[in-house]
């Protein structure tokens, strides 16, 4: 008797079985095209799969069907070893060679010939990651809506068609047409761009109101004939025409990330290019950018956008705060062995900060259930003990600047005993020699191009001011820590006597009320914070920055961290590194951000608003129609709105690459009724590998290659102490159809279209001089093997940082394991051509892509105490920039200090999270990973879901007592504004906020929460129509609850979520709900 | 203070240990594997990769990892227990198997026999761990737009390339399958896919008769508890707490 | 009531014409069902890991313990010669025979490998019961088969008498050892007792003894004798059950053995109450007992009350199969993972109730064909002894 295959979901009770179910299939989205090698149906044939059995015994530890890339499973981006049987992926592993993913790891010179049988770490998602790649409802074939936008009906397109519709101008069977992306580039010529580009900056620069009009008026004169190109000569600083055109993305990586900032900034000369860092963790991340703003030629400026993590390998002691170790961040495979480590080995203890307890706080010595929002009052109470006591590193807050900190050994230093002028009583800007009668004095720019004023900031030395250069190597300047005195009538403190001030606005006793949680543990935390030299810090993530107060709490934290001055420490906070693949550095082979044929020189006001208000000449006093954003960028919640709002202008076409605001975005529903209007957005494009729950409303669908199938620059997390390059490179055939572009045949993706776009656009630096004269830009291979050159290569000349050139062995062993894959992705003459066909550095290509990336080794991470790769430089513990920028709502500065602000508050200061708990929405909503689930582009694992058939609406076990609520009990959410608790998807469906009840009792009362990844409404849950044929939607992808859509809105701009004004974070955790019974 | 020297990799130890093991003769080595529960977070890595490793289908975990919380709010934990096969040294599910399918290897390795196993089902019935499930024949893709191809290759269990395309003769649909300590990674002088993807490195694998071995010392730790030891199945996995 | 309706009499009474009708129902059933068990395999039922066994194993225990139990009823007439009973001895022969027939396609569908059936005989492992039981059930077959072959004349052949004593041990040997099945499972804490085979003998008595009841009174052949005697024997094995079923049930609870004690509360006061309580307590032992006892050799009563004891056979037998493999080996193990049979509910599926229906209209057709087959040729042996 013979056993055939079965359905899993024939379920049994649905009537007769079926082998599998027979759909009439498109071949849009399924079996067409040039799909898997040897094509699906073929592993339907039995000789095939005869052919796979009785091979060797073990043919998953044979090198030769190994290859190795990065995970793309989250964000992390760990590093993998594939393991490919005919074609196919059968298995993915950690890979050895990373820090990542095995610890220690290999020796980088290890010959991945002997490495078949060493596998690493990877989680549940990284091993799940086939089942994301071989998703039955990846899209292979353009699609192009039929009728209105989101109806949920396709037909499959030419790609040639799309390029030319999209270019051109494309019509729709509902009587619509949208724009071209030929007319939306007004702009063509690169001369007039710069020109363009330096009026608008010296309308911007201009700081007087009167003067500000006149240039406008001037520019008008000026530029008479290209007013047209303008998008309201008028308001000239709004930028060319071509601004209309937006680029947004969700989760890009470098390479990628490079080839659409070429083509949206270069080659369209459009400023907008916006990704989604403040959905993400914005405020960590804004707030580490404020911090280690460098005072560069007079100027705070150079600050990365970026953040530091503790160092878990060596830490004694960790606070982990709103940061999810266990099940998320950056990322358990690398973070966790470091954790069970040290808990086993008695070097670790550690507290979590959290209103839910989680994985991470189940082992904790602590688990101290916070309110949420209340981060900072933790931090500040932490940081008035240790003031009270003085247990903070004295030393280290002394050095005022780079000589000083340098004499005492220290990486870094912080402005601590820089005295902050107080006006009102409040800390304003810093204060300066010329503030004393010190005549600033002139300095030549590094450029060689003029000079600049250095105007000394003060210190207290032993009660006399004294100036200091922050970056003076020389002349060491150590402060006097708390000040609080007047200077020729000056009113001035210390930083940190300002940031005593914050930590003294409450009593203990009063910190604990706001936090939630009683005196004796803060107490035990911060004397236990300070018994470890610098092996203790603080770990933040998302649950302290996406909150209204979210840059506060997250500087509160820092500056915690601050008072034991742990950064740049073995156990402390470390920034990581990695190895750089624009080439940017000297000596690199290929500087690919500079290599151009020729390029449009973008210029005006970001869609997102990201300069100051104040600045443009839309300036309309407070409050501004729509917030604006010095301080961020990549501000994903204000994309659809603002195009929606037509604030600050209106917007032609959006491309969408890899994102799904309406999925991720707190109340991200509110985007659906501007993505379905082509009156507020006239092109819609997006990019996605399946129908997402954003690409569902869009004009057109590109079909992408997925993470085994492309190529990217993972780079590095900033917890990582060893420099780390992971590179994500096709490891299988693409599954997407294939076309034909500058003659050159390749699978249809994000790279292929834009490179066609640029092709019949005749768009600068794509095509055959594309990266420089005699460079083509005519596959991705050309800027990509480039970048793999570079890391190869090392940061300096010479190649004296090179990895070794690979063997002969090793070089066939290269061309063997990518056997399977089709010339249109791996040509070896032009993957060696795009790098100059240099055999030298080919070998060393060879080396990098034969371990799936770059490593350094972990015998050299450390340089005594210290890390080895350091962040190493000034760190700002009072924001002076910060200070200087206005609230564009209130037109108040915001404050340079920490403090503690109440969270929940809108946009215009209202309140709204006090204001709705009083109307009875008395449970607060947060949200959280497990471990299983990525964000919206997991729900296609099976495997996974086997695990977690669904996500729970998680309810303390005491507000569960009080509203007689028991485990599995349907409950629906609902919010202010969102009081019936629905969702409406705009093709006639309405979704329920509706969950299954979870009781823990490991929540804090008064909290409840849900996990990402479930509640989907499309990516494959719901039925579509391709070419007139239906796909079945699989309910296993609709399960559970995705409660975003309950999630508060702004009262000022109530088409977008809350939001956290200084660091741009979209804001989780703030929203008050209602329980009711479903 | 603990010095800040590099660590030891665990897994590159267990797996030269298990080389040395497999210097020896079959029957003087005995596989086992200790679980630090202490180290396990609960991820489910284990058990996926399981799945993942063996082409497991629905229905079908060899490695399910329990989560339980425990105590009230304030004071709450949660404590997670991953349950292979315990390769049992008196496994209740050996003697029951009508046609010797099922038996213990000179290893210490309860192993099923594929092309032997009728599907009775009686040894499911008796393992008092529940660790052995029945392979219907389910697949995770059949009932979507598309079978997808990496469910139908082959999986090495025992060393051999079991197809689960339909028809062919090794398939192991319609058996009890169940944890086999991966015996084919592990003749290899590799690790268990379990033990090598955990990412707490919570899992100590090797020859308990190798004195030397991490699982030997692991194993004679005063903190090791057995999994219903009354019942005297003298399991070879065992747990630290 | 001193003849009995053969199909050489004349028309078929109605009982045995709704018979006709029920199997030949049964049987579409069944054969729609087989089909589908062998196109959906064993994807298409509800039992799985969790809970392995369902129906099917449920209805293969029962039928062969009626099966023994009905045997060793027959064997014990020829052996005491009891003459006036051998129309009863043969019906009984014959029923073994059908619900053997029946339990053995229950238990072969149920198998994962059908085709490697022939394993258990030719491979066997002895230290197994199941295996040990695999040669049992060859053996009982071809004693059923040469048993009723011997008898096809109509004659009961001396041989028969004289070793029947072997025969009726043998029966009770066999019920015993499928009791012991289960009794050493040392994972089930529910099954692990001594009392299990016992119990399992017990049970194999009344439902045997129900279904040749039943089956004799079909067929006209159930006078108020042999209804008093066969109605008597009911009743002692009945009672035997309810003792050892109390003895297992206060001593369970009050031991408090984990595993046990939940599997036991699952029995009487779980979700499926009913099972135990309707089916199994009321239909399938009170209400025969109550028609037994006041009807005391009432025909119509006692075939009642026996098709009432053998048809809550596979409650009984659901009882003692599902709730003690429903219990998580381990608290929290089917949260851990999910997917198909590894829940701890389980509710057969249309396919499972189809084949289950289909091997009970074979066991039906078995005994009508054989009945009709024989009949004639019993005729005058039949009338003889009365
Ligand atoms: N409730 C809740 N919501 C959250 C969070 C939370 O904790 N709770 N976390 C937030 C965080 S931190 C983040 S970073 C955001 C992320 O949100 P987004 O940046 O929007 O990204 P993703 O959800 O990762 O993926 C977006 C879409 O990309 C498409 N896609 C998937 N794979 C590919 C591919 O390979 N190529 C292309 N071109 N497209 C692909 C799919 O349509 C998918 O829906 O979510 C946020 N949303
Ligand atoms: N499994 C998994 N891993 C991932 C990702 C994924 O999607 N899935 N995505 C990656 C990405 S893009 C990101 S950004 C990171 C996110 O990594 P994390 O930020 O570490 O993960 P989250 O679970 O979002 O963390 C939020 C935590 O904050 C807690 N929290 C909620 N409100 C508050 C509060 O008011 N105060 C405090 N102190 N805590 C609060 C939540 O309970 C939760 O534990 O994870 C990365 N890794
Ligand atoms: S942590 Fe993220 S990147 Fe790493 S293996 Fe898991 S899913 Fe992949
Ligand atoms: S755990 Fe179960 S399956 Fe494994 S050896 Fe022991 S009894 Fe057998
Ligand atoms: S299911 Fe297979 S291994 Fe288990 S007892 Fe039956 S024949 Fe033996
Ligand atoms: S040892 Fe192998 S078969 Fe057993 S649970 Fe681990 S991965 Fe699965
Ligand atoms: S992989 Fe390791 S840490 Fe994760 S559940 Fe399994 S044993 Fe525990
Ligand atoms: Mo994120």
């Amino acid at each position: 008797m013979t056993f055939e295959v079965k359905d899993s979901e024939a379920a049994p009770e649905s009537g007769f079985p079926v082998t599998r179910r027979t759909f009439v299939k498109s071949a849009a989205l399924v079996g067409g095209g040039v799909a898997l090698a040897g094509g699906v149906q073929d592993w339907f044939n039995p000789a095939i799969a005869e052919t796979a059995r009785g091979e060797a015994a073990y043919a998953l530890s044979d090198p030769r069907s190994i290859l190795h890339t990065s995970c793309l499973q989250c964000n992390t981006g760990c590093a993998i070893k594939v393991k490919v049987i005919d074609g196919v992926v059968s298995k993915i592993d950690g890979s050895p060679f990373s820090p990542m993913t095995f610890w220690p790891h290999l020796d980088y010179k290890t010959s991945p010939l002997e490495t078949g049988g060493i596998d690493g770490w990877v989680c549940p998602k990284g091993q799940a990651g086939i089942q994301s790649v071989y998703d039955p409802y990846r899209i292979r074939k353009v699609l192009k809506r039929v009728g209105p936008r989101g109806a949920g009906e396709w037909e499959s397109i030419d790609f040639a068609q799309a390029v030319d519709e999209i270019v051109n101008g494309g019509s729709f069977s509902d009587g619509t047409t949208t724009p071209g992306l030929r007319e939306i580039r007004a702009m063509t010529d690169p001369a007039l761009s710069e020109e363009i580009a330096a009026a608008i900056k010296k309308i911007t620069d201009e700081k007087d109101k009167d003067k500000k009009k006149e240039l406008a008026a001037e520019f008008k004169t000026t530029f008479a004939a290209s007013l047209d190109q303008m998008i309201d000569p008028e308001h000239p600083d709004l930028g060319p025409k071509n601004n209309q055109f937006c680029f947004a993305w969700g989760r890009l990586k470098d390479g990628r990330g490079e080839m659409i900032k070429r083509f949206t900034g270069e080659a369209m000369g459009s400023v907008n290019a916006h990704g989604h860092t403040t959905v993400c963790q914005g405020s960590l991340y804004f707030t580490g950018k404020a911090m280690s703003e460098q005072f560069t030629e007079g100027k705070w400026s150079g600050g990365s956008k970026f953040y530091w993590q503790a160092d878990l390998n060596h830490a004694e002691f960790v606070i982990f705060v709103g940061s999810n170790i266990f099940e998320a961040n950056y990322g358990p495979p690398y973070r966790v062995e470091k954790v069970t480590d040290g808990l086993v080995s008695g070097r670790l203890k550690y507290v979590v900060v959290d209103p839910r307890m989680g994985k991470t706080g189940a082992k904790a010595w602590k688990w101290l259930p916070v309110k949420p929002g209340a981060d900072a009052a933790v931090a500040l109470a932490l940081i008035q003990a240790i003031m009270r006591d003085e247990r903070y590193n004295a030393g280290f807050l002394a050095n005022a600047n780079k000589a000083a900190a340098s004499a005492a050994g220290e990486p870094t230093f912080c402005n601590a005993t820089w005295l902050v002028k107080i006006e009102d009583g409040h800390p304003a800007k810093l204060l300066r020699g010329s503030d004393l009668g010190i005549e600033p004095e002139e300095r030549e720019k590094a450029s060689g191009s003029g000079t600049w004023k250095f105007d000394p900031f003060i210190a207290m030395v032993g009660g006399v001011p004294t100036p200091l250069d922050p970056n003076d190597e020389e002349n060491p300047v150590v402060g006097d820590l708390l000040v609080d005195a007047t200077v020729e009538g000056i009113a001035v403190k210390s930083a940190l006597a300002v940031l005593a001030d914050s930590a003294n606005e409450h009593s203990m006793e009063e910190w604990a009320e706001i936090a939630g949680l009683n005196v004796d543990d803060l107490e035990a935390v911060a004397r236990e914070f300070t018994s470890h030299g610098r092996r203790a810090a603080a770990d933040l993530h998302r649950g302290v920055s996406q909150h209204t107060n979210g840059y506060y709490n997250v500087q509160a934290w820092f500056d915690l961290n601050l008072l034991i001055g742990n950064y740049d420490y073995a156990g402390g906070l470390t920034a990581g590194k990695t190895y750089d693949q624009k080439g940017g550095k000297k000596g690199q082979p290929f500087p690919v951000e500079s290599m151009l044929d020729s390029a449009l020189l973008d210029s005006g006001v970001t869609l997102l608003r990201t300069s100051k208000y104040e600045s443009s000449t839309i300036f309309d006093g407070y409050p501004a129609k729509r917030p604006w954003y010095p301080l961020a960028t990549d501000l994903y919640q204000e994309i659809v709105p603002s195009i929606g709002d037509a604030y600050p202008y209106p917007m032609k076409a959006l491309f969408m690459y890899m994102g799904s605001p309406v999925y991720a975005l707190p109340a991200g529903h509110t985007n659906i009724e501007v993505l379905k209007d082509p009156g507020k957005l006239p092109l819609f494009v997006a990019f996605d590998i399946v129908m997402g729950e954003t690409s569902a409303y869009a004009d057109y669908i590109i079909p992408d290659l997925s993470y085994l199938e492309r190529w990217e620059f993972q780079k590095t997390h900033f917890n990582v102490i060893a420099k780390n390059a992971p590179v994500r490179q096709p490891v299988i055939a693409p599954m997407t159809e294939s076309a034909t572009v500058f003659g050159i045949e390749q699978p249809i993706s994000l790279e292929s279209f834009l490179l066609a776009v640029a092709e019949t656009m005749d768009l600068p630096g794509f095509g055959p001089n594309g990266l420089g004269e005699g460079m083509p830009f005519m596959r991705p291979e050309d800027l990509y093997l480039k970048e793999v050159a570079n890391i190869a290569y090392g940061e300096k000349p010479d190649a004296e940082d090179a990895v070794e050139e690979a063997s002969d062995e090793e070089l066939e062993l290269f061309v063997e394991s990518r056997k399977h894959l089709p010339a249109s992705v791996f040509d070896e003459a032009a993957w060696k051509s795009a790098i100059g066909n240099d055999e030298s550095l080919w070998r060393r290509v060879v080396t990098v892509l034969n371990r799936g990336g770059r490593f350094q080794g972990a015998g050299s991470v450390l340089d005594g105490k210290k890390l080895k790769n350091k962040y190493g430089k000034y760190i700002g513990m009072y924001c002076e920039k910060t200070y200087d920028t206005k609230d564009s709502m209130s037109g108040e500065h915001f404050s340079g200090v920490a403090r503690y602000f109440e969270p929940g508050v809108d946009s215009v200061g209202t309140p709204v999270s006090a204001l709705d708990e009083a109307e009875g929405f008395d449970l607060t909503l947060i949200t959280f990973r497990t471990i299983l689930h990525t964000k919206s582009r997991t729900v296609s694992n099976y495997w996974l879901n086997a695990v977690a058939p669904t996500n729970h609406v998680v309810v303390p076990a005491s507000d569960a007592a009080r509203l007689g609520l028991s485990d599995g009990d349907r409950v629906r959410l609902s919010s202010k504004s969102n009081p019936d608790g629905v969702m409406e998807v705009g093709d006639g469906r309405v979704v329920d906020m509706v969950g299954e009840v979870e009781i823990l009792e490991g929540m804090r009362p008064g909290v409840v929460g849900f996990n990402l990844g479930y509640g989907h409404w499309a990516y494959g849950s719901n039925d579509i129509v391709i070419d007139g044929a239906t796909i079945p939607g699989d309910p296993r992808r609709a399960r559970g609850i995705h409660a975003n859509p309950v999630m508060r809105t702004d009262g000022h701009n109530p088409n977008m979520c809350l939001v956290d004004l200084v660091g741009g974070s979209a804001v989780f955790y703030d929203t008050r709900v209602k329980l009711t019974r479903a | 203070m603990p010095d800040l020297m590099p660590r030891e990799n665990l897994v590159l130890r267990m797996q030269a240990e298990v080389q040395r093991a497999l210097d020896k003769p079959q029957n003087s080595r005995r596989w086992g594997m200790v679980i630090d529960t202490r180290k396990c977070v609960g991820c489910h890595a284990c058990t996926i990769s399981c799945v993942a490793e063996n082409k497991l289908p629905p229905g079908v975990v060899y490695r399910p990892v329990l989560d339980h919380e425990v105590g009230t709010y304030p004071n709450v934990t949660r404590k997670f227990m991953p349950r292979p096969c315990l390769q049992c040294d008196e496994p209740p599910c050996v003697p029951v198997c009508p046609v010797g399918a099922t038996f213990k290897r000179a290893d210490g390795v309860v192993a099923i026999d594929y092309n032997q196993c009728i599907g009775c089902r009686y040894c499911i019935v008796a393992c008092p761990y529940g660790a052995r499930t029945f392979d219907a024949g389910h697949t995770y893709t059949g009932s979507t737009p598309e079978q997808q191809p990496y469910e139908l290759l082959p999986s090495y269990e025992y060393g051999v390339a079991h197809s689960r395309v339909a028809g062919s003769e090794d398939s192991p649909v319609g058996n009890a399958r169940k944890c086999h300590f991966c015996i084919h990674r592990v003749e290899q002088g590799e690790l268990p896919m379990c033990v090598t993807t955990c990412i707490g490195v919570a899992n100590y694998f090797g020859d308990l008769n190798d004195p030397d071995s991490i699982v030997a010392e692991m194993a004679a730790k005063p903190n090791v508890v057995v999994l219903k030891e009354e019942l005297g199945t003298k399991p070879s996995v065992t747990y630290l707490v | 009531m001193k003849t009995i309706s053969t199909p050489t009499q004349g028309k078929a009474g109605l009982p045995v014409r709704v018979s006709w009708l029920l199997a030949v129902v049964f049987a579409v059933a069944g054969v729609a069902g087989i089909i589908w068990r062998f196109i959906g395999g064993h994807s298409a039922a509800d039992y799985g890991s969790y809970v392995p066994w369902g129906l099917w194993i449920a209805a293969y225990v029962a039928l062969i313990g009626a099966s023994a139990g009905a045997f060793a009823y027959a064997a014990f007439i020829f052996t005491q010669r009891r003459k006036d009973h051998y129309p009863m001895a043969v019906m009984a022969t014959l029923v073994a025979f059908g619900a053997f027939a029946a339990g053995m396609l229950n238990v072969w569908l149920d198998l994962g490998h059908p085709m490697r059936a022939w394993k258990l005989v030719f491979q066997t492992s002895f230290g197994s019961v199941m295996g040990l039981m695999a040669w049992l059930y060859v053996a009982y077959g071809l004693i059923l088969l040469v048993g009723l072959y011997r008898m096809r004349k109509g004659t009961i052949p001396s041989l028969l008498e004289r070793y029947s004593w072997v025969a009726f041990l043998f029966a009770v040997l066999f019920a015993g050892a499928e009791g012991s099945l289960f009794g050493v499972v040392g994972a089930q804490p529910l099954w692990e007792s001594g009392l299990t085979p016992i119990l399992f003998l017990a049970e194999s008595g009344l439902f045997g003894l129900g279904l040749v009841a039943a089956a004799a009174w079909i067929f006209g052949i159930l006078d108020s004798a042999r209804a008093r005697t066969i109605g008597t024997g009911m009743l002692i094995m009945g009672a035997a059950v309810l003792v050892m079923e109390w003895a297992e049930f206060s001593t369970g609870l009050m031991a408090g053995v984990p595993g046990k004690t939940e599997g036991l509360l699952a029995i009487i006061a779980g979700p499926y109450w009913w099972v135990f309580w309707i089916l199994h307590f009321g239909l399938g032992l009170v209400v025969p007992a109550v028609l037994l006892i006041y009807k005391r050799g009432d025909a119509m009563a006692t075939g009642l009350a026996g098709a009432l004891v053998g048809a809550m056979a596979i409650a009984s037998k659901l009882n003692l199969i599902l709730p003690a493999i429903a219990q998580e080996e381990i608290a929290g193990l089917s949260e851990a993972f999910s997917g198909p049979g590894l829940g701890t509910t389980y509710f057969p599926t249309a396919m499972e109730w189809l084949v289950w229906m289909g091997t009970l209209g074979l066991a039906g057709l078995v005994v009508l064909t054989g009945h009709r087959y024989l009949a004639p040729h019993f005729a005058k042996t039949l009338q003889e002894t009365k």
